[in-house]
């Protein structure tokens, strides 16, 4: 079943007189337990339609279905209560209510639902983000790796379908982004959960199943990958590579499975391609 | 879900404790000043309202004479009547002043007077005016209630409940009886009796003894709406009621309360519009403080929004937090409202405001009503202003929400410079020295939030304004200034015990003769260029002459049996009849001046009044201060052209002469030579030019003997009053003293007057043939009213002081609010400006001068729309209040704006100056 699909979803700001085309004409169609990430430049519009998908922000046309239920339409209130039992968010800067410590933040998705949580997922969550030991401090003693584990955990409380990962790496160093990545699409697999992640990072973004590109809001193949050059299509340096005058395939393009070769999904990831 | 919000207020509660402090603190102040404020107010203005109800024994200032039973249930159901009572005349008395009396001497005469009230006209109407009240109001016949000074007059110093008291009873000009009396209560009151007379009630039972119906009252006592005033209600009487003859009127008056209201404030309309200037301070600065603290709470808000809150939750969880801050503020309001009111301000005021007329316990500051009301208004105002900024955050998207950087203004453009081609295109940029620079900055830095910086303004700015108004009515309004109107000192004739009906006076007599105004001329300090006097002569009349026929119909219409028995009879229409008494009337010289005055006047009222005719010296003003119904007014209006004729009074040996010639003698002289008018020198005719009411809204304001509607007053051209064959004589005057010889102008003045009065007394010794009395001259000092009155005054201004400094008080608070967070808000940019290379005494600089813009704004608010609204209370108050005298407040303004140009740029500096030991201890401990 698809976990998301967006038909023709664009999103314009207007300054003046000038428009901003920040997503353009996005069809996307992510199956449920799967890890995308998107990659982009600044600006290109990864973000946005990261919230357009999370309900946060309005479309300016085109439609979302979230587990086969349009966004459009909705009503605030109930767009809100969709969002707090259907979508869980990951922020690059945590986003923990600092008044709160760290177990109350975890539990505050079901509390606002009126849910007792389930002490026994709880367990395992933080267990399995390794902040059982930092349940009761408060956000400001935790570190940057910790809060990010305790913002996952209060993302992924709900059983949510679908987890909304803006940059969750942006502040932290390269060993802990690997981390919380790992984390995030084991929890992920885990819980049978689609998660959708923005990140600027190529290595946290190949943890994903299926990389998106995102350039000046179309979503592209990502052009790391293949480009094109005078009308041929090229193939990145770091996919093909010359050793004793040997052409060789990355590893993590084409892998060995079964006794065949297998092109990693980043590569290819349309499904037309495919 | 419950617990979730709960969590989260308790959460954000215990992180927001600064926040807290503020609120809970303009909560508080919010509650203290708007009872303290508004209990100041009421209770000056209830206590205002006790002296008049006291000094005039009734709290009901609107009466209708002669009441039918009709008129009685008509009036009672009248939407803007609050109360009507029924009150009988039922006799009076002479006492012989036993307390005063001394050796062989029965004691002065005074005259107590006996009513009957029901139970409204005494409960509602009566009870407020005395104290120390004893006993029941008479029930059965024979019971009688005295004030303490009639039984102290009759020398019962300590009466006793059911004790015996026999009085002679005068029942009418020709019946007295002698009655025995139970004592059933007494009180205490605290009229003047040079002008009112003892009191005594009797019941309805002995009134009905006494042959009098209870279906008829003497008068209906009525109490209307404070809002209405006198010329309104009369109207609106008139609409409603029927009169029952031509005669009758009824005499309105605006309340007491409403008088204190005016007293206060110029009305009704300025008492609200300060308070509402009030509440509004209290809004603002409790909106103000919610507003900054919530700002970054805006991006708490999208947070939540986006974890799934709902709009609702979000509004429990923030109505949780401040009701808690409410709940603690209020607390602490409530105690300092109580602290302020119970102990701090009747210490304050002292026995000021029933000063002589009761005792200082009766003032009540603290109204708990009024703490509850000031409680749940300032409540509300919060539970309004966390609505506002709640709903607005929740208004933007969760996104938006998240993002939310303050309130500078988004998306501006930059200007574009160059020429028409845009060849040259970009920011101008604009060379600016260090200080200009920092200047510039310091602008930017209000400006880019300028929605809190306009706020801010204009909160101090209303704080100010509101401190200035308040001192431009307490000054204007200010009792001393109807003093301080007044001459130096002004001497006049004093009426004994009626107060105002002029006595039969000797020919020769002259109140003021012209050789006592010259030595009073003569004393050192004396301004001769001050003097003002009022020049004319008393006069006899026939009131039997057509001319008076209103005033003798509008006397019947007041009850005055006394006077319409014996004075107020008409010749039979068309008929020459036989005159009647002679009786004492005035006649009093204007100027042109005046009377240019009085004819603008009849001209913008549309009166019927020939006023040049009396500049031309052939008629009179007839002037009249009762209520006339419409159909005597016009009756009047009709007869205006009508002839009067005045005769001088006897000499003084003519008196005489007629008082020891027997009434066989006088008899035969009267018959001999056409009646007893033969004797009056007659001094000429004039024609009522006009019948003038005095207490008409907007009738120039003319100085005059006191006098009532008995005693004929008529005005009259200096030309008119030669053609009369009187002699023209100082009625009172008035003069200024230089100051240094103030104290020694007063005692020489006292000593003239008293031999003055000793030699008047000696004149009329032989009071069996002659006249009984002469009128005694009075001195009055405004120095010595000054005086009495300073306690008063002097309350009266510390009070206002203290209200003045409440208010501005919030400004300030508000103000220093917003300076306080904002920079709080602003230490990580102040410290990059540090980083970049500015100076920490540029920042200091910075900040002062974004302190002293808002001064510079405050200030030039004030003399811009400040100065506009001064002059509009100025013309209000004018319109208002007869004696306001508008003072610019100058000397508050420099102390405001002093006070405020030290707040303004102390408050940042102070602020800076913290930040600073604050990351030095930081850096120590580091």
């Amino acid at each position: 079943m698809q976990a998301i699909q967006t038909f023709s979803l664009k999103k314009y700001f207007y300054n003046g007189e000038y428009e901003v085309r920040a997503v353009d004409k996005v069809n996307l169609s992510v199956e449920e337990g799967e890890f995308v990430a998107i990659m982009g430049n600044s600006g290109s519009g990864k973000s946005t339609l990261l919230n357009l998908l999370g309900g946060l922000d309005e479309a300016t046309e085109g439609e979302i279905l979230i587990r086969g239920e349009s966004l459009r339409g909705m009503e605030r209130e109930e767009r809100t209560i969709f969002r707090r039992r259907n979508i869980g968010f990951v922020f690059q800067q945590y986003n923990l209510v600092t008044s709160l410590s760290v177990y109350e933040n975890i539990v505050l998705p079901l509390c606002l639902d009126g849910l007792a949580p389930d002490e026994a997922f709880l367990n395992h969550l933080v267990e399995l983000l390794k902040i059982g030991d930092k349940l009761y401090e408060m956000p400001e003693r935790l570190s940057g790796g910790q809060q990010q584990r305790a913002a996952i955990a209060r993302a992924l409380i709900t059983h949510p379908a679908i987890v909304l990962a803006d940059e969750p790496t942006g502040n932290l160093d390269s060993a802990t982004s690997m981390e919380v990545a790992g984390l995030l699409k084991t929890c992920a697999r885990q819980f049978d959960q689609t998660v959708i992640m923005v990140t600027h990072d190529k290595t946290v973004a190949r943890t994903a199943d299926r990389i998106l590109l995102m350039k000046d809001g179309v979503v592209q193949v990502a052009d790391d990958v293949l480009s094109t050059k005078d009308g041929v299509v090229q193939v990145a340096d770091d996919v093909l590579t010359t050793k004793d005058g040997v052409v060789q395939v990355a590893d993590d393009v084409l892998s060995k499975e079964d006794g065949l070769a297998h092109a990693s999904d980043d590569i290819l990831p349309m499904e037309d391609v495919q | 879900m419950m617990k979730a919000v709960r969590m989260l207020a308790k959460g954000m509660a215990k992180q927001n404790r600064g926040r807290a402090i503020v609120l809970a603190a303009a909560v508080a102040l919010g509650i203290l000043v708007l009872s303290t404020v508004f209990g100041i107010s009421a209770g000056k203005v209830e206590a205002e309202e006790l002296r008049e109800i006291r000094a005039n024994r009734t709290c009901a200032v609107t009466t209708l004479a002669r009441a039918t039973v009709e008129q009685y249930w008509k009036i009672k159901s009248l939407p803007y009547i609050q109360a009507v009572g029924r009150k009988y005349g039922a006799g009076s008395t002479l006492i012989y002043d036993a307390a005063g009396a001394r050796d062989g001497d029965d004691g002065e005469a005074l005259s107590c007077v006996f009513t009957c009230l029901d139970k409204t006209a005494w409960e509602e109407m009566t009870t407020p005016a005395y104290t120390g009240i004893e006993g029941h109001y008479p029930q059965e016949e024979g019971e009688i209630m005295l004030s303490i000074r009639a039984l102290a007059a009759l020398g019962m110093e300590r009466p006793q409940m059911g004790q015996a008291i026999s009085l002679k009873i005068q029942l009418g000009p020709f019946m007295e009886i002698e009655e025995t009396f139970t004592l059933c209560g007494w009180f205490t009151d605290y009229v003047d009796l040079s002008a009112f007379p003892l009191q005594g009630y009797v019941s309805e039972a002995q009134v009905q003894k006494w042959g009098k119906s209870l279906d008829e009252p003497d008068e209906l006592l009525i109490v209307q709406n404070d809002t209405l005033d006198a010329y309104e209600l009369e109207e609106r009487l008139n609409q409603d009621v029927t009169m029952r003859d031509k005669s009758q009127s009824f005499v309105t008056n605006d309340t007491f309360r409403s008088r204190a209201v005016n007293g206060l404030a110029g009305g009704y309309e300025m008492a609200a519009l300060c308070g509402a200037l009030i509440l509004l301070c209290v809004f603002l600065l409790v909106y103000n403080v919610l507003r900054i603290s919530m700002q970054k709470e805006v991006r708490q808000i999208g947070l939540l929004d986006t974890l799934g809150t709902t709009q609702k939750q979000i509004r429990r969880i923030y109505q949780c937090q401040i009701g808690r801050i409410v709940a603690v503020g209020g607390v602490i309001g409530v105690g300092a409202s109580a602290m302020v009111g119970m102990v701090v301000l009747p210490y304050v005021v002292g026995g000021m405001y029933l000063y002589h007329y009761g005792q200082r316990t009766e003032l009540t500051v603290w109204r708990p009503g009024l703490v509850v009301a000031a409680a749940c208004f300032t409540a509300l105002v919060v539970e309004w202003a966390t609505y506002l900024i709640i709903r607005k955050a929740t208004r933007l998207t969760p996104l938006e929400a998240m993002r939310y950087q303050g309130e500078a203004r988004r998306g501006g453009k930059l200007k574009r410079h160059g020429g028409k081609s845009g060849r040259h295109v970009g920011t101008k940029v604009i060379r600016r020295g260090s200080r200009q620079y920092v200047f510039h900055m310091a602008w930017r830095n209000l400006w880019r939030e300028r929605r809190k910086f306009l706020l801010t303004a204009f909160s101090l700015f209303l704080g100010v304004v509101t401190v200035l108004v308040a001192e431009i009515i307490v000054r204007g309004t200010d009792y001393a200034n109807v003093i301080e109107a007044e001459p130096d000192f002004a001497i006049g004739i004093e009426c004994k015990n009626d107060g105002m009906e002029i006595p039969y006076v000797y020919e020769e007599y002259a109140p003021i003769r012209e050789e006592l105004k010259g030595r009073i001329l003569s004393l050192e300090g004396v301004k001769a260029d001050s003097v003002e006097a009022l020049y004319g002569a008393f006069v006899i009349v026939d009131y039997a002459q057509e001319a008076f026929w209103p005033r003798n119909d509008a006397l019947l219409s007041d009850g005055d049996y006394e006077n319409a028995l014996w004075r107020t009879y008409r010749k039979p229409e068309g008929e020459e009849g036989e005159p009647g008494f002679p009786d004492p009337a005035v006649v009093q010289i204007v100027d042109d001046d005046y009377l240019d005055k009085l004819e603008r006047y009849v001209q913008e009222n549309g009166l019927t009044a020939d006023v040049d005719a009396v500049r031309r010296g052939e008629g009179v003003l007839f002037l009249h201060e009762g209520a006339w119904s419409e159909e005597l007014r016009e009756e009047a209006d009709a007869q205006c052209g009508i002839n009067v004729t005045f005769w001088n009074f006897l000499t003084k040996t003519e008196e005489e002469w007629h008082k020891r010639a027997s009434m066989s003698v006088k008899a035969i002289q009267e018959q001999e030579s056409n009646g007893i008018w033969s004797a009056y020198p007659l001094a000429g005719e004039s024609h009522v030019s006009a019948y003038l009411d005095t207490r008409a809204k907007g009738f120039p304001q003319v100085e005059t003997l006191s006098y009532d509607m008995v005693l004929p007053y008529f005005l009259i051209s200096e030309r008119g009053f030669e053609k009369l064959n009187v002699e023209k004589k100082m009625l009172s005057c008035q003069f200024d003293v230089e100051e240094s010889y103030e104290e020694a102008a007063k005692a020489g003045i006292k000593e003239m007057i008293r031999a003055e009065n000793e030699e008047n007394a000696s004149r009329v010794q032989d009071k069996k043939y002659g006249i009984d009395t002469l009128p005694n001259l009075f001195v009055r000092c405004k120095s010595d009213v000054l005086a009495e009155e300073q306690s008063y005054i002097r309350t009266n201004r510390s009070l206002f002081s203290f209200l003045g400094a409440a208010l501005l008080l919030m400004g300030v608070m508000n103000y220093a609010n917003v300076m306080v967070t904002g920079l709080f808000a602003r230490r990580r940019e102040l410290n990059t400006l540090e980083r970049v290379g500015m100076t920490a005494r540029q920042i200091r600089a910075m900040v002062t001068w974004e302190g002293a813009m808002y001064c510079g704004i405050v200030g030039a608010l004030v003399l811009g729309v400040g100065n506009g609204m001064f002059y509009l209370v100025r013309w209000y108050m004018e319109q208002n209040v007869p004696h306001f005298w508008f003072y610019y407040p100058w000397d508050g303004m420099a102390v405001v704006f002093l006070l405020l140009a030290v707040v303004c740029a102390g408050v940042p500096r102070a602020c800076f100056w913290g930040r600073k030991r604050d990351e030095k201890k930081m850096g120590a401990n580091v």
